[in-house]
């Protein structure tokens, strides 16, 4: 074959790659990138959610946004949120999976019921919870009672409204996490437990030292999938306490919602979603820099 | 250092038996080779008296004790997989001592031992790098270090050379082999490959379908096949396994007719055969060579050289493919029908059970 020939083969295989992406590419461009510069577009305007009024203002929604003291408060309590459920719900995903793993018609019972609580929607795992969590009918207000206390209003309570959201959305999501921590479990060789038992280790060594390492990746990837998914809490927030009492549950997510469909202020809402893109970013990044790490 | 006894062993999935009344002494520091093809029940065989299968009847004796209810890491067994099974995030080193960490060796003497196994094993380059950064090769040699470590009554070894190319499976079985006779310890070896049994074994048992086939030494299992099963096992090229008819019987002499209507004489056991039985004849390909005269004819089918000598396929009047070995001369074309002459060497019969009948020379079965 020629140089020539060679090059035009090369070209066609080219030509050809480029049209099986292209469908993908496409979707993403449209979908994807395309908005994220629109949006840091929107971001440097004054830009109202219905009619004309767009106004280019350059950085200084990123000004109001340094001196907005809700947002500052909505930060930190999407930051608590978060710290509250991304460690527990890995660590409670790792726990069931490892509990549930295995033959035997009870394990495969208890991995359905886990995981079931996964499907149903927002709305109805914060109406059932809020309906646990009612300081009237609640269904802990009989225990209350027996133990002769006033029944607690969790969701009304400045401490407790937090963690009554993160306990929420720990039995709400618990599914998926413990689902590829099982995945993650059948990849490892029957074999090296084998071998494990022959070396003597005890349940715990095995745990520790062929378990854990061995389903590390999947640890990594439920940290980060927990990190992006729980920074975005808006759902739960919206419907349980409406970010109350005294905003003390008023997400990030929840903030941008309001300011743009019900303040209108698009432009104001773009940068805050930014700033929120940025922290997710951030420790998404510092937490496959420490994996990275580890596998070193 | 410790023998093993299986006495009427047996294992059931459900209502399938994997293993059938398995009988069988294996002495301390004797290595015994299981081989049968897939399915024959070896590994399992193999992973009861580990200890990672239970047993449906009979006993396991380790040492002499019984074993049956013992958990794995108790039976002084120690294994080599045909994965190799390392522990893939601890280097080489960790591998091999995380078995005495275990059990609270002192750190001298786990450095002594890992020293010491190394050095069987030249594997001192590779000890801080983790499996990943080993060839296939540097791996099994690395998983028998983990098993010299824990100086185990009886070694276990499942497969150990079938994930490995073909130059490395030759070495590493003469380094088995070395090390077998280093440490003179028992050791039980599976394999499916007949060579890998021929070679190393002290005695071979070869298994089919659950149950022992038959148990010796690999020359008298060549020699002396108690079934064509066996002769059909072990030997490569394979034996040649032909239908006949017996039409003379004098005392232990019979004449047997072959395909072509070639005629055979061969030697059986008084009274084991009846004119007009159907029987098989087996013969080496060694013993089979092309000639210009010679009792079979068969139209050639392959050549394969091999260097020292060529391979002639060649398949008889009814159709029955048989190989031949030739050494020195010209092989017959491809097509032609050639003749094959029969030298010096056992003529195999097998009855119509394909059960051996032969009368080997020096008398009996």
């Amino acid at each position: 074959m020629s140089a020539n020939s060679l090059i035009a083969a090369r070209r066609r295989d080219a030509l050809a790659a480029y049209l099986f992406l292209a469908p993908f590419g496409l979707i993403y461009i449209t979908f994807l990138v395309y908005p994220l510069f629109k949006g840091l577009w929107i971001s440097l305007h004054d830009w109202e959610l219905a009619g004309s009024y767009r106004e280019y203002i350059g950085f200084l929604n990123y000004e109001d946004l340094w001196t907005d003291t809700i947002f500052w408060k909505a930060v930190g309590n999407t930051l608590t949120f978060v710290a509250m459920t991304v460690p527990t719900m890995t660590a409670l995903a790792l726990v069931l999976a490892l509990a549930v793993f295995g033959q035997g018609r009870l394990k495969g019972v208890l991995r359905s019921i886990f995981f079931m609580s996964s499907v149903f929607s927002v709305s109805v795992v914060t109406l059932v919870w809020s309906m646990v969590l009612s300081a009237d009918n609640g269904l802990l207000v009989p225990f209350f009672h027996f133990i002769g206390m006033k029944p607690v209003n969790f969701l009304g309570h400045p401490t407790l409204a937090m963690p009554s959201i993160a306990l929420t959305t720990l039995w709400w999501g618990v599914g998926l996490p413990m689902a590829l921590f099982l995945a993650a479990l059948s990849q490892i060789p029957g074999e090296l437990y084998e071998a494990a038992e022959l070396d003597h280790a005890s349940r715990f060594t095995v745990l520790r030292r062929i378990t854990l390492p061995s389903i590390r990746h999947t640890v990594l990837l439920v940290l980060v999938l927990q990190i992006v998914g729980q920074f975005q809490i808006f759902g739960q927030a919206h419907l349980m306490t409406q970010g109350g009492p005294a905003n003390r549950t008023r997400t990030l997510v929840q903030y941008i919602y309001e300011t743009s469909f019900r303040d209108w202020q698009v432009g104001y809402a773009t940068a805050m979603s930014f700033g929120l893109f940025l922290l997710m970013l951030g420790f998404t990044m510092l937490q496959l820099w420490l994996g990275r790490k580890g596998d070193e | 250092m410790a023998g093993v006894s299986l006495a009427g062993v047996s294992k059931n999935y459900g209502a399938v038996n994997v293993i059938r009344d398995v009988s069988l002494t294996i002495n301390d520091g004797e290595f015994v080779v299981f081989v049968g093809p897939s399915g024959c029940g070896k590994s399992t065989l193999l992973r009861m008296i580990a200890g990672f299968e239970g047993i449906t009847g009979g006993d396991v004796l380790i040492g002499g004790n019984r074993v049956n209810e013992m958990a794995a890491r108790d039976r002084g067994v120690a294994m080599v997989f045909q994965n190799y099974a390392l522990y893939p995030h601890m280097t080489a080193r960790e591998n091999m001592a995380f078995g005495l960490k275990n059990i609270g060796t002192p750190r001298a003497e786990i450095t002594a031992r890992i020293d010491k196994a190394a050095g069987i094993l030249q594997l001192e380059p590779y000890l801080d790098r983790k499996p990943r950064a080993l060839s296939g090769g540097q791996r099994q040699r690395v998983a028998i270090g983990r098993a010299i470590m824990r100086e185990p009554d009886v070694f276990l070894f499942d497969e150990p050379l079938s994930n490995l190319d073909a130059a490395l499976r030759v070495s590493m079985r003469t380094e088995i082999a070395k090390l077998h006779h280093r440490l003179g310890a028992t050791m039980i070896y599976v394999t499916h490959d007949q060579t890998e049994a021929m070679t190393m074994a002290d005695r071979i048992v070869v298994l089919r379908a659950g149950q022992i086939e038959q148990v010796g030494a690999p020359i008298e299992l060549y020699e002396r096949p108690a079934n064509a099963f066996v002769a059909g096992f072990l030997g490569a090229p394979r034996i040649n396994l032909i239908p006949a008819t017996v039409s003379t019987v004098d005392g232990e002499t019979v004449e047997l007719v072959c395909p072509g209507d070639a005629r055979l004489m061969a030697k059986v056991r008084v009274g084991s055969a009846n004119v007009g039985d159907k029987v098989t004849l087996g013969l080496r390909p060694e013993i089979l060579s092309p000639a210009d005269e010679g009792a079979l004819s068969g139209t050639v089918d392959v050549v394969e050289q091999l260097g020292s000598m060529q391979l002639v396929y060649a398949t008889l009047a009814d159709g029955t493919s048989i190989v031949s070995e030739l050494r020195g001369g010209t092989a017959p074309a491809i097509g032609s029908v050639g003749r094959f002459s029969i030298g010096n060497g056992t003529r195999h019969v097998f009855n119509a059970e394909k059960l051996s009948i032969t009368l080997h020379s020096g008398g009996g079965a």
